[in-house]
């Protein structure tokens, strides 16, 4: 390839990535964070060596701390000015913001031939009737400054890791051999040596350039990630310490692609709930799955399409409130790993839900599908909303990234004409059709920042 | 008026859709074309080009958003009017962008059949989707609209090397991530 390809290549980036560079506000960098972040670690290895308790996340965590005592607002919500302070009825305002994260990615699409499927197991149906839903502001476990995504330090991801694998079973004795260790970020991985050794490179000073400027520090090591390789298992965990990966040579199966008949897929996942409900703190553990198809280059010149199953373990037990936060917040996605699929891996998600900003009304379904038709919705896709004739189906999730809210999903048919013939002509051929998430506010508006809202889309 | 109501006029065939993008846009798409092309005519009739190119796009393309939409359409037009085998075409910039991205490449140059490009195109965008805001930002700028180094080191409140430091960190990733994907650099 040559460098013109590639600046050809780079020309198709997607839209939203390029508006969002241009509207893109850039962090300042402020070298005495780092600092501050690194005495804190320092402090907390001073407190592992003490034999002092540290208390680390786990699943369930969240739902508790953030639901206890529910329906009044959280009185230690930070005042931030760019999130909006406004009051009605004593809940603040809320500046909703976007995040990708909990759907199928970019450009939020599937193709299948029974829409129902695409929100299996999820708790809240078109029948049930809600008031309220609480409201999240998502937040550091380390000082407010401190943005969500460096939460935790190369050294807490470590103790978070190892206190899970031995949580699975893991030997201890393995679990704080160094050299099993591995650090990622920003274009690194190596050991914890390697690590220590890329920071003393790193460290260099910009003097300021002129009065008032600070001096730049070049310091741009952030672990992004860990993980921990052991006889039988591995343990990933990232630095927002709300999600993490646990793979086992051996446990539970779990099904590679959807059966014929659900009841199996059902019994299965209720099965793995059930061995896992200790592990994962879930009281009641709920399943839930989506199925759809992918195209399938396997055969070259041919386009053929395969199909995708999802699963997810979630807590069941608790009000219906209770268990659409954990749907979308804090749930466990397993699934089968290693070339035969005789592995078992799982996905989980347990987000800090400590800071509750209130229990905000909600609109009714019916007025979520009249926003629709006022073009008060997000779509990634870049779909226009064809019209209520077009609704599949229906769920309510939380997304966001400063902010988790509730949000009426809604599964959407759309056009086709842009997308590639071969791939449109093989789903056809199998009854499959094509859909997008199209997401509205479950919060009603007035306690909302319209400004924020519209931008989306 | 807003985007949506812009690419409806380009829907109903209506001139004034022209006169709206070049009212709202064509200082944009000129500064686009003016990092790529050498010369201010050839980037001005790259814009102008660019309306002709939108007005035949729309229908059957309904963009959600004509900013970037219109912006690729000139970023497309300049690239091809730059005729990469003739360096005297291009912007210094530019010169300097594509050796940069040299470290990317192997400098070999590939078929690409419509499948590759599109397996390419797909993995750069889950790339940048995979940095943080600040990188993928600071990417794109320096090689989708190849702003120059020192406007990013105003942009970011950085250094020049430290901007050049993280460009270097973002292109080693990048090809580290094609190689992952299978993708022949």
């Amino acid at each position: 390839m040559t460098p013109e390809q590639l600046f050809h290549a780079i020309g198709q980036a997607e839209d939203d990535l390029l508006e969002s560079s241009e509207n893109h506000r850039p962090q300042r960098w402020r070298p005495w964070r780092r600092w501050a972040a690194m005495a804190a670690a320092a402090c907390l290895l001073l407190a592992i060596g003490l034999g002092v308790g540290i208390s680390l996340p786990r699943p369930g965590d969240g739902l508790s701390n953030g639901l206890a005592g529910g329906g009044s607002s959280s009185s230690s919500a930070v005042e931030d000015p760019d999130q909006g302070t406004g009051q009605s009825g004593g809940l603040a305002s809320l500046a909703l913001d976007w995040d990708t994260s909990g759907g199928a990615g970019p450009g939020e699409a599937f193709w299948t031939d029974d829409p129902a499927q695409l929100v299996a197991g999820s708790p809240w149906t078109e029948s049930d009737t809600l008031t309220t839903l609480p409201v999240y502001r998502h937040t550091a476990t380390q000082a407010q400054e401190i943005p969500v995504r460096w939460r935790l330090t190369a050294r807490e991801q470590a103790a978070l890791a190892r206190s899970l694998a031995v949580e699975w079973g893991a030997d201890p004795a393995q679990v704080y051999e160094e050299d099993r260790m591995t650090y990622y970020g920003n274009g690194f991985s190596g050991s914890w040596e390697d690590y220590q050794a890329l920071l003393d490179r790193l460290s260099t000073r910009e003097p300021a350039q002129y009065p008032g400027q600070q001096d730049q520090y070049n310091y741009d090591a952030n672990i992004q990630s860990v993980s921990l390789k052991l006889d039988g298992m591995s343990v990933k965990v990232d630095d927002s310490g709300e999600r993490w990966n646990i793979a086992l040579a051996q446990g539970p199966q779990v099904l590679q692609s959807p059966p014929t008949d659900l009841t199996e897929l059902e019994q299965s996942l209720e099965q793995i709930g059930q061995e896992l409900a200790d592990r994962l703190g879930y009281r009641q553990p709920a399943a839930c799955w989506t199925i759809d198809y992918a195209t399938d280059y396997a055969v070259e010149g041919e386009v053929g399409i395969r199909p995708v199953l999802r699963t997810g373990l979630y807590e069941g037990y608790g009000s219906l409130e209770q268990q659409i936060v954990s749907y979308s917040l804090n749930r466990a996605d397993p699934y089968a790993s290693g070339e035969q699929g005789e592995g078992f891996s799982i996905w989980v998600t347990s987000a800090d839900l400590s800071n509750k900003l209130g229990d905000y009304p909600v609109i009714s379904l019916d007025e979520a599908r009249q926003q629709l038709e006022e073009d008060a919705y997000y779509c990634s896709t870049g779909d226009f909303f064809p019209g209520q004739d077009s609704i599949a189906a229906v769920e309510i999730a939380y997304r966001g990234r400063e902010i988790l809210a509730p949000y009426y999903r809604f599964i959407v048919e759309v056009d086709t004409s842009q997308l590639n013939p071969d791939s449109v002509a093989a789903m056809e051929q199998e009854g499959c059709k094509h859909y997008a998430a199209f997401y509205v506010a479950a919060v009603e508006s007035e306690y909302l920042e319209p400004a924020q809202w519209w931008q989306f889309n | 008026m807003t985007d949506q109501e812009i690419v409806a006029l380009y829907w109903q065939r209506s001139e004034e859709a022209v006169r709206q993008s070049q009212a709202r846009y064509g200082s944009y798409c000129l500064a686009v074309a003016g990092r790529i092309l050498a010369s201010r005519q050839d980037a001005e009739e790259c814009v102008n080009d660019t309306w002709l190119a939108a007005w035949n796009a729309m229908p059957t393309q309904r963009p959600a958003l004509l900013r970037p939409f219109l912006a690729r359409i000139t970023r497309n037009l300049a690239c091809d009017r730059s005729d990469y085998n003739h360096a005297k075409k291009r912007s210094p910039e530019l010169t300097v962008v594509l050796e940069e991205l040299a470290d990317c490449v192997s400098g070999w140059e590939t078929v690409e059949s419509e499948y590759e490009a599109q397996r390419l195109r797909e993995a750069i965008n889950r790339f940048l989707r995979a940095q943080d805001e600040d990188d993928c930002a600071l990417f794109l700028r320096r090689y989708w609209f190849a702003e120059p180094i020192a406007r990013l080191c105003r942009r970011y409140d950085l250094g020049e090397s430290a901007v050049k430091s993280r460009l270097f960190r973002l292109r080693k990733r990048l090809r580290a991530f094609l190689e992952e994907e299978g993708i022949e650099v």
